[in-house]
């Protein structure tokens, strides 16, 4: 299927995170822990997905030259929504998330996708995309903040993992372990990339056709 | 309206869409505004009313001492049991808003953090039992922070200096607060 | 010959550029990395004597570490495996020297993974580093693990009654354990400092041979300005970074280290303390000059170290930690390529240019 195609990209092939290199920011920021990541995560899915949704429904009607513009006005509206919602029924969460829940406007991945694939398709592969995107990067921030809650904290999700013996390194539930360890993972990812490659051009040049 | 015709005249209708998006986005927000904000006030005072239940949980009313934001008397049946201070200290991000409870002969009750931005998992610590046990029954003049645990004193939390130096300065510039206010309204 | 252009020369797949005269010698590197172990050696024994076996044990796990860590990884990447250049034990070594005598065994083992793995492979191995390695894993286990490693040994030398004042009060506890002089700085002030060790030229002798507390390498300022003093003389420093460096530290604390009831009066601080105390010395002779994560020209290294002593003195004086020589080194390693931008070296054969009029 095409549209689960659309989905499953997000996921891997194009993570925002560490294969798009976009919002770095959040994900250095609230991925000390698994819960804020999560949070986080869901919320930014949520955006993404309306907002592509939003984008995708109007993209014949808005002028091509003030199109940023009225996109950042509809992530503004929505994300703002998104706060008054969280606040008024979810009040510990939001405190929880604090201010880089208005730093979502500014993420770099929602307009993005916007400009890149909302503005171009119809609204429901819009919808799709959004909502594989966002869990694109919901995954990026929980194996984030996985890893780093295990190593900093020795616990995942509250639940202590590792006993006293464990001695915690504090440094990578700060903000240097989270540069650490996104660096680690886009680095074991290039690895495994060209590691496959190689072995594919390997095969390739056994079966003689060079 | 289609794109093909849109250099005729581009100005109008570029006015025309900033105008509509921000007119819909208005009106999005501010339903959304009228239908939760309620809501969100009355969590908000339950929240700082629970904080404060928190702190003093004998009290069965808490009145606003006249003259001082955000301060509180806590009674029970017209008795004196508590003061509540709002204290704000520069934390490591941001400042940290707390309740401070002193007793009326200016002891530490506890505190409780109403909004902060310090790192979660870390400067957080400095909010729990913990660390924020140590501060009961003291007075101003034993408030002092040291890193390695000595008798008497307030031991940091490991790696929140800075948030533990917070609190402490917190505290300790509300019981300075009360009792000068104390003393001046004698 | 300078040393400079031999330390990328160790890895000759790719096709290297640097600034001429070149020479092909790797063995040098060896050679000039065994001598700079060397002359750490005496501060080492110091050390040892000093701190006793906690130290001893310190030091080995961090030169154990480091070395392993070195043949793990360059296995891993499939590099030739070069740990007998002693470029991993130096860093070792220099961390050590760094670390606080008696910490728990896994501190120097996490820091040797962060100086070897994370400073120096992530990298692209010797000659790559952007950062001091040894640097990066004392910042890393700082971080990590705050309270062990602000937690001192009191000197094996000096006994409870040696240490009146505020150091024998805690001397005499069960876990012996000690404020350094710049921590009591920091925390107490001058005149508690002074007090701790009876008098000023008490506190000066302590700090110079090295009886009080404090790092492993930082405390003997005597024999280790001797082992600056042999890299000098073997040319393989340059005497201008130390002294720029501890000069500069000298100066800014003079003007603004002097405080009366809590109150900056300036021209009253006291120089000879800053610049005798804390890892100033280490950091100056062994850190500052190191080839790698320094600038190439000798303008650039003085700017270099005008730079470590100014964020040296900011940190000591207005920042939370009492000591600042290694984040000061780390921040500067991060503009040296700015620097070396910069600051070009003189062409070969050509005169100076005249001065410019205004």
């Amino acid at each position: 299927m095409n549209l689960w195609k659309e989905f499953t990209k997000g996921l891997i092939a194009e993570n925002p995170i560490f294969r798009l290199a976009l919002s770095l920011c959040p994900a250095l920021a609230v991925t000390s822990n698994v819960y804020n990541a999560l949070g986080m995560g869901l919320t930014v899915m949520f955006v993404i997905t309306c907002n592509n949704i939003s984008v995708s429904t109007f993209r014949n009607v808005i002028h091509p030259k003030v199109r940023v513009p009225v996109y950042i006005i509809s992530i503004a509206t929505i994300v703002t929504v998104a706060m008054l919602v969280l606040e008024a029924f979810l009040p510990v969460l939001f405190k929880e998330l604090g201010i880089y829940l208005s730093l979502v406007v500014v993420f770099a991945i929602i307009l993005a996708r916007a400009e890149v694939f909302a503005a171009k398709n119809k609204v429901i592969p819009a919808m799709v995309d959004g909502l594989g995107m966002g869990a694109g990067f919901t995954l990026g921030m929980v194996t984030i903040g996985g890893i780093r809650e295990i190593i900093g904290n020795g616990s995942f999700f509250g639940y202590q993992l590792l006993g006293s013996w464990y001695h915690p390194p504090l440094i990578v539930i700060l903000a240097p372990g989270g540069f650490i360890v996104i660096g680690f993972i886009i680095g074991a990812m290039n690895l495994s990339e060209k590691r496959k490659k190689e072995k594919m051009e390997k095969t390739a040049a056994a079966g003689g056709n060079i | 309206m289609t794109h093909t015709d849109h250099n005729d005249n581009s100005m109008f209708r570029i006015t025309l869409n900033l105008t509509l998006a921000a007119f819909l986005s208005g009106v999005i927000i501010a339903v959304v505004f009228y239908l939760t904000a309620p809501i969100a006030e009355i969590q908000r005072i339950k929240m700082k009313e629970q904080s404060m239940k928190e702190l003093i949980p004998e009290a069965t009313s808490f009145s606003p001492i006249q003259g001082k934001e955000e301060w509180f008397k806590a009674e029970k049946d017209g008795q004196l049991l508590a003061y509540l201070i709002l204290a704000s200290e520069k934390g490591f991000d941001g400042h940290v808003k707390m309740f401070v409870g002193a007793t009326p002969d200016q002891k530490v009750i506890g505190f409780k953090v109403l909004s902060h931005k310090e790192t979660p998992g870390l400067g957080d610590q400095a909010f729990k039992p913990k660390f924020a046990d140590q501060f009961t029954g003291k007075g101003y003049q034993q408030l002092e922070l040291v890193k390695i645990q000595e008798e008497g004193k307030i031991t940091a939390v490991t790696g929140a200096t800075i948030t533990s130096r917070a609190v402490t300065n917190g505290i300790k510039h509300a019981l300075v607060e009360l009792e000068k206010y104390l003393n001046e309204s004698k | 010959m300078d040393p400079k252009d031999n330390k990328v020369n160790q890895t000759p797949e790719k096709l290297i550029v640097t600034s001429s005269p070149h020479v092909h010698d790797t063995e040098s590197v060896t050679k000039i990395m065994w001598i700079v172990n060397l002359t750490l050696l005496p501060a080492a024994v110091f050390s040892v004597i000093n701190f006793g076996l906690p130290a001893l044990v310190t030091m080995l796990l961090c030169i154990a570490g480091s070395v392993a860590f070195e043949a793990a990884i360059q296995h891993w990447r499939k590099k030739e495996i070069t740990v007998s250049d002693g470029s991993a034990v130096l860093t070792g070594l220099l961390m050590a020297m760094c670390l606080p005598p008696s910490i728990p065994w896994y501190i120097p083992l996490v820091g040797s993974f962060a100086a070897i793995g994370i400073a120096k492979h992530t990298m692209g191995g010797l000659g790559h580093n952007i950062f001091n390695p040894a640097h990066i894993g004392r910042a890393f286990v700082m971080a990590s693990y705050p309270v062990a490693m602000t937690t001192w040994a009191v000197t094996r030398i000096g006994k409870e009654g040696d240490f009146p004042g505020a150091m024998g009060k805690i001397a005499s506890l069960d876990a012996v354990t000690g404020a350094t002089p710049l921590g009591i700085l920091k925390q107490q002030g001058y005149q508690a400092l002074v007090d701790s060790f009876g008098s000023q030229a008490a506190m000066y002798k302590a700090l110079l041979i090295g009886n009080r507390g404090g790092s492993l390498g930082e405390t003997s300022a005597i024999l280790l300005i001797i082992g600056g003093l042999i890299l000098i003389a073997k040319k393989y420093i340059k005497w201008q970074v130390p002294v720029v460096m501890i000069g500069t530290v000298g100066i800014l604390t003079w003007i603004l280290g002097g405080k009366v009831d809590g109150k900056l009066v300036l021209f009253t601080g006291d120089p000879i303390l800053h610049m005798i105390s804390g890892g100033l010395i280490i950091g100056a002779f062994f850190m500052a000059t190191d080839m790698v994560t320094t600038p190439i020209t000798t303008k650039g290294q003085i700017i270099f170290a005008v730079g470590c002593g100014v964020i040296t003195v900011l940190i000591r004086l207005y920042g939370g930690y009492p000591e600042g020589v290694c984040y000061s080194i780390l921040l500067m390693n991060a503009v040296t390529p700015l620097i070396d931008r910069y600051v070009y070296p003189k062409k070969f054969g050509s005169i100076p240019e005249p001065a410019k009029r205004r």
